[in-house]
This record gives C-alpha cells, sequence and structure tokens, in this order.
C-alpha cells in the first residue's frame, strides 16, 4: 500500500521505455525527418535543412509511387473482398458437414507459416518454362491440361453446346429475375425500387457514353474524357449492381447463380484452348499484381473463416429454424438473418484485414522484390531506405501509409472506449 | 429411403465445393513438400504431381536437397539462429507486457489512462513509420546487426498488442482477489507473482505463442535490423536466396519446408491457443 506509486512506475516502466523508444519516438522523428532534405545519417538524430512539403509533392508526383498505390488499392479491394467472402462462405458451409475441424486446419494452414515460405510455395506454382518445355509449376501445367481437353473435337463441341444452354438459361432467369423486380418496383414501389434505379443508372450510363461517342464522331474532345470515364463507370456500376439484384431476387436467384457458375466454368475451359505458359509475375499490370493479392487471399481465409466461424455459431440455431419454418429458402435465410446478426464481427474481421493489407511487405519482396509494377506502398518505402538510401522519399512514404491507417487507430480507441464503458 | 437418398444427393454439392476449395488450398503446400525429395534434374524436368505415376519407386526420393541446403548454404545456422532471436525476445515481451498488463489493470497512478489509450492507438502503426530513426540509433550505439537490439526491436514492436490483451485478461480477475491478499499485508509485487500470473496463464499461453511464431515468421525486422549473414534468422536467409539463387528450386523448396517445420509443430499441437492468440491479435505490425 506505500508507495503504490513508485510501484506502479516500477511495474509500466520498462514496458513503457521500448514502447516509448521503439514506436513512438520513431513516429514523431520520421514525420520531422520527412520535412527535411539532404538528410545526413551519419549521427544519432537526423539532420538536414527544412523543406516543406517538397518531399511529399517529390514522392506524390512520382510515377512509382503512383503505382505503389495504386497496387495498394488493388490489394485492398481485392484481398479484402475475397477473404471475407470465402471467409464467410466457408463459416457457413462448413458448419455443416462433420469434417469440419479437418477442413478448418487445412484452410488455416497458411497462416501458421512465414509470409516468405508462403511467397515460395506461390512462386513454384507460377513458375514458367518456355512453351515446348515441360511445365513444373501447376498452374501453367493445369490450364495448358484443361485447354488440350477442351479442344479435343467431341469435348469442343459438347463444351460449345453446355455454354449455349447455360447461357439461355441464365438469361431467362436474370431476366425473369429484373423483370419481377421492374414489375414490383412499378407496381408497389417499395419492397424492390433498387431495381429501377440500377436500371435508372445503366441508362444514364449509356446516355453518357453515347454522347461521348457523338461528341468524339463530331471532333470535339477526343480520347478519354471525363465524361465518357463518368459514363463507363456508371454503366459497370449499374450492371454489376443489376446483377446482384438479379441473383438477390427469392425465386430466380439461385436457379440463376447456379447457371451462371456452370457458365462461367464452361467459359473458362473455352478459353484456355491454344493456352500457352505464361510468366506470371512478370505480366503488368494486373497479371502479375493479382498473382500476389491470390497468395494474400490464400493466407488470409483462414483468418477471417475462423473469425466468422465463431460469430456463425453464435447465432441462436431456433432464429435460423424459425425463418426456415416459415418459408425462407436458404439465400433468404443467409441476407436476412446470417448476416445482420454477425454485422459486427464482419466489420471488425474486414477492419483487421484492411490494415494488415495496408502494411503488406513480404509477399511483394520476396517474389518480385517490387519490380515489374508489383511495388506497394510498404515495400516502395523499404526500397527508398534500403537499396537507394533515398531516406527523404522513404519517410514521406511512411508518413503517407500511417496516414492512410490512421483512421484506424482512432477506430482502436473509440471500439476500446465503448467497451470499457459497457463493463 | 428415396426421401432419403434425394436428401444425400442434394448435399452433394456442397461436399463438393468444401472438398475443391480444401485441395486448392493444399497442393501448393503438397507441392513444395513433394518437390523438396525429388531429385533436382527431376524438379527441372517434370512436375511434382508426376511423381504419383510411380509413387513407390525410391529412385524418384532423394534427401540430397536437404543436406545440400542444410549444410552448404549453412541453413542449420539460420535455424538456429531463428530461434536464438524468437526465444529471448518472446520471453522479454511476455516479461514486460504481463507487469505492464497488471499495473494498467490494478495500479492507480497518474496518466493511466491516457497512457493506455495511446498504447491502443498504437497497436496498428505500420513499422516503415519507425525504421530510420531506430537504425540511426543503432548504428551509433553497436546494437545493429546485435541479438540484444533485434529482441529489444520485437519486443517493443509487439509490447502495445501484448500490453492490451493482457490488461483486458487480468482486468477480469475478481477484485475482491487482490483487496483480501492486501489486506493480508501481500506486497504488489508478491500478488503480482502469486496471484496474476498464475491466474492469467491461458493468455500468457496464447500470447507466447502469438509472439514466438510472430518473430520466427518476421522478416521485415531482421532486414533491417540484422545486416550480418551468419546471425539472420531463415525467413532472412531465405528470402536473401530467391534473390541470389531464384531459379534453383532444389534449394528454395527445402529450405522453405525446414522454416515450416517450427509453426507446423507448434501449429497443430497447439493449435487451440494459436487460433486464440492470432485472431485476438492479427492488427499487429
Amino acid at each position: 500500500m506505500r508507495d503504490r506509486k513508485f510501484v506502479s512506475w516500477l511495474f509500466v516502466g520498462p514496458a513503457l521505455l521500448v514502447v516509448g523508444f521503439f514506436l513512438f519516438y520513431p513516429t514523431v522523428i520520421t514525420t520531422y525527418t520527412s520535412f527535411l532534405g539532404d538528410v545526413d545519417m551519419k549521427g544519432a538524430f537526423p539532420t538536414g535543412n527544412f523543406v516543406g512539403v517538397e518531399n511529399y509533392i517529390n514522392v506524390l508526383t512520382s510515377t512509382e509511387t503512383l503505382v505503389a498505390f495504386r497496387n495498394t488499392m488493388l490489394w485492398l479491394v481485392v484481398m479484402t473482398a475475397f477473404t471475407v467472402g470465402f471467409g464467410l462462405i466457408l463459416a457457413v458451409l462448413l458448419d455443416r458437414v462433420n469434417y469440419e475441424s479437418i477442413a478448418k486446419s487445412v484452410i488455416f494452414m497458411p497462416m501458421a507459416v512465414s509470409f516468405t515460405a508462403a511467397s515460395i510455395i506461390w512462386k513454384f506454382v507460377y513458375a514458367y518454362r518456355p512453351p515446348g518445355f515441360t511445365q513444373i509449376g501447376l498452374l501453367n501445367s493445369l490450364l495448358g491440361a484443361i485447354g488440350s481437353f477442351a479442344s479435343r473435337p467431341g469435348v469442343n463441341t459438347a463444351l460449345h453446346i453446355m455454354f449455349a444452354i447455360f447461357g439461355i438459361t441464365a438469361a431467362v432467369f436474370a431476366l425473369l429475375a429484373l423483370g419481377k423486380g421492374l414489375w414490383k418496383s412499378i407496381t408497389v414501389w417499395k419492397e424492390e425500387d433498387r431495381v429501377t434505379w440500377i436500371a435508372g443508372a445503366v441508362i444514364a450510363g449509356l446516355v453518357l457514353i453515347a454522347a461521348w461517342w457523338i461528341l468524339g464522331f463530331i471532333g470535339i474532345g477526343q480520347g478519354t474524357t471525363p465524361v465518357g470515364i463518368a459514363g463507363q463507370v456508371l454503366m459497370i456500376l449499374g450492371l454489376v449492381s443489376l446483377g446482384v439484384a438479379a441473383i438477390r431476387d427469392n425465386a430466380f436467384g439461385p436457379p440463376l447463380m447456379g447457371s451462371l457458375m456452370l457458365l462461367g466454368i464452361v467459359d473458362f475451359m473455352l478459353s484456355q484452348i491454344g493456352f500457352t505458359p505464361t510468366t506470371w509475375l512478370l505480366e503488368r499490370p494486373w497479371t502479375n499484381n493479382l498473382a500476389l493479392i491470390v497468395m494474400g487471399i490464400w493466407v488470409w481465409t483462414g483468418f477471417a473463416m475462423v473469425m466468422l466461424s465463431a460469430a456463425y455459431k453464435g447465432i441462436p440455431r431456433s432464429m435460423l429454424e424459425a425463418a426456415r419454418v416459415d418459408g425462407a429458402n436458404e439465400l433468404q435465410v443467409f441476407w436476412n438473418v446470417t448476416i445482420p446478426y454477425m454485422k459486427t464481427t464482419i466489420i471488425a474481421t474486414t477492419t483487421t484485414i484492411v490494415i494488415f493489407v495496408l502494411k503488406i511487405f513480404d509477399f511483394v519482396w520476396v517474389t518480385t522484390n517490387g519490380e515489374y509494377g508489383t511495388d506497394v506502398l510498404a515495400s516502395l518505402m523499404i526500397r527508398k531506405m534500403y537499396s537507394f538510401y533515398n531516406y527523404e522519399a522513404a519517410s514521406a512514404i511512411a508518413v503517407v501509409l500511417f496516414v492512410l491507417i490512421f483512421p484506424f487507430v482512432i477506430i482502436n480507441i473509440r471500439r476500446f472506449q465503448s467497451r470499457e464503458a459497457i463493463r | 429411403m428415396i426421401r432419403k437418398a434425394i436428401n444425400l444427393f442434394s448435399r452433394v454439392p456442397l461436399h463438393v465445393v468444401i472438398i475443391i476449395l480444401c485441395i486448392v488450398w493444399l497442393l501448393p503446400t503438397l507441392g513444395i513438400f513433394v518437390s523438396s525429395f525429388r531429385p533436382s534434374s527431376d524438379i527441372m524436368s517434370s512436375g511434382w504431381w508426376s511423381v504419383f505415376l510411380d509413387p513407390a519407386d525410391p529412385q524418384n526420393y532423394t534427401i540430397a536437397n536437404y543436406t545440400k541446403v542444410l549444410f552448404g548454404n549453412n541453413i542449420w545456422r539460420s535455424f538456429l539462429n531463428s530461434f536464438i532471436i524468437s526465444i529471448p525476445a518472446t520471453l522479454i515481451s511476455l516479461f514486460f507486457a504481463a507487469l505492464a498488463g497488471y499495473a494498467f489493470a490494478w495500479l492507480k497512478f497518474p496518466g493511466r489512462n491516457l497512457l493506455f489509450l495511446t498504447i491502443v492507438g498504437l497497436i496498428v502503426v505500420p513499422l516503415q513509420m519507425t525504421f530510420i530513426p531506430i537504425i540511426k540509433i543503432y548504428s551509433s550505439t553497436g546494437l545493429y546487426g546485435s541479438y540484444v537490439g533485434i529482441w529489444l526491436a520485437h519486443a517493443g514492436y509487439g509490447m502495445p498488442l501484448m500490453i492490451y490483451m493482457m490488461r483486458n485478461f487480468m482486468g477480469g480477475l475478481p477484485k475482491e482477489l487482490f483487496e483480501s491478499a492486501f489486506i493480508d499485508g501481500a506486497s504488489v509485487w508478491t500478488a503480482f507473482t502469486r496471484l496474476v500470473i498464475p491466474l492469467s496463464l491461458p493468455v500468457i499461453a496464447s500470447l507466447a505463442i502469438f509472439q514466438f511464431l510472430w518473430i520466427w515468421n518476421d522478416l521485415i525486422v531482421s532486414l533491417i535490423y540484422m545486416p550480418d549473414p551468419s546471425k539472420a534468422p531463415i525467413t532472412l536467409k531465405i528470402a536473401n536466396l530467391v534473390g541470389s539463387q531464384g531459379q534453383s528450386w532444389h534449394l528454395l523448396l527445402p529450405a522453405a519446408f525446414i522454416s515450416m517445420v517450427v509453426p507446423l509443430i507448434v501449429f497443430f499441437s497447439l493449435q487451440k491457443y494459436f487460433v486464440r492468440g492470432l485472431t485476438a491479435g492479427a492488427v499487429k505490425g
């Protein structure tokens, strides 16, 4: 009881010292360094002349940073969407089979090994040998095999027939679903009125694209104009939303999804005809970045699955059963009971993955070393510092990265405070 | 009977989807496992799956790759280094974090809440923010390239999350316990060693495993603070091997597999603790 205050400091002292030294102090100093020019690395403290935001201007206008920024955003969108999506699907599906724990171990296993090892594992999957040699990489070999299988005369005809059947089925179901939605939104104007809005977006997109084309045709505004890009973006958004709306339809959604999946498989097999081995990690800008992102998805899906599975098991079974007894099909149960119930966990999982993706480094460093337009912000910073000794640019990039992550600092603190308030 | 059959049949797509996903997840790892035991000429001339055409043929397998990479490329040394780095760093961070977690949960001192909130905020700071100033101090004090330097760096980077989790767990211990202990004349330190530590073993175990594997699997901290290749951990060694021998699969694959052995053993034997630690702590560094 005596000297509690002093004893308290002895207890927190060592931790505060290392945290202060390794995290707090350098955060301040790096921010300071990012405003210096001609940084001198000899002493224990960075010195240089104050240049204001010049480093930031240099960094934010250079192609490499913009490419790294684009890649970071690509990672963010694709990897987050796929890990959370797969995790959700697996959480729901695995709950229904009796080999759940084995399957979970398999999916979660990559999370245990280092990203360095994962990079080698996937580098080997992507291994490339010139056409004519036996492919030793799984991916090139598999796609080659599918391609030659699909080009066999009998198989080829069968695939084309299947393509037509699935295509027509999917189109019919999509039209039925959208027609129903439109009809409902006109007559009821409440339940499904989003379909009308989305259809509006598609039409607006078409109009804008037409306007852009006419403008180009009569010679005003060549190439890519804001009007044209806006039209295309609107069009794509509208089409995607229309697809989602059609799939979400309770009656026609499931068969539509099924036929779309089959159509996708057949189309994929047909598209591999005449496949030539690809250098997956060199083809810029999309192939190699997506090839890298696949590694991230492979590793992090297990994490999302475990988090979401715990939340799924927390849904009272009686609630799901009640919905089913009321005549809801599995898709309706999923959208209207499961998802709302798991919302908090889904958000928490997504946040965690987003924070991690922003800092992704190892995959890029080990597989491509940031070459061929695959740099992300975290690896570009290390390259600037480690390979080019450009400390001004490196600290500016680090600060940019920190600014992107900073909202999550606030979110973390808020979340903690609200939890404390309940306690 | 027919109903049962229909029921079973309707579940086929479910099993197909799950099994395909599991195979997709397993194949890449299986590929390097099988390949690492194949003669180097075989690795380069045929896909690893061709082993399954004649799985019983002993000519398909060799451990030469392992001996070569372990002793020719000194992977055994970096394997050892990984332990030398991970174990002390884990112990240091556990000890510091347990002390601080206890203080933040049960002792009163000025600025406690503000300090704790700062620590919660620091959990997600990108390490890129910290490298330049620390390298400067490290190289002017001789910590650069030393084990001590790397232990402390790992302890510092892991500390906010560990303090956070320790405090949350220890804060949940019953208040009466401490009151009666202090009435009995126990000192703060006795309460810590006799009460808090034994009662907090579950969280300490989870954090120990999590921190150990995190450090074992780390690349970036060693890359920045360990310029001496003879002290480099296995991840850094492998990353450098990719840079210098990118196409030597017969070296890279066994090396990668050796680096995976420890995490896989930990994962399969302590899965429960591991998953618990990881799901709680994945936001780190």
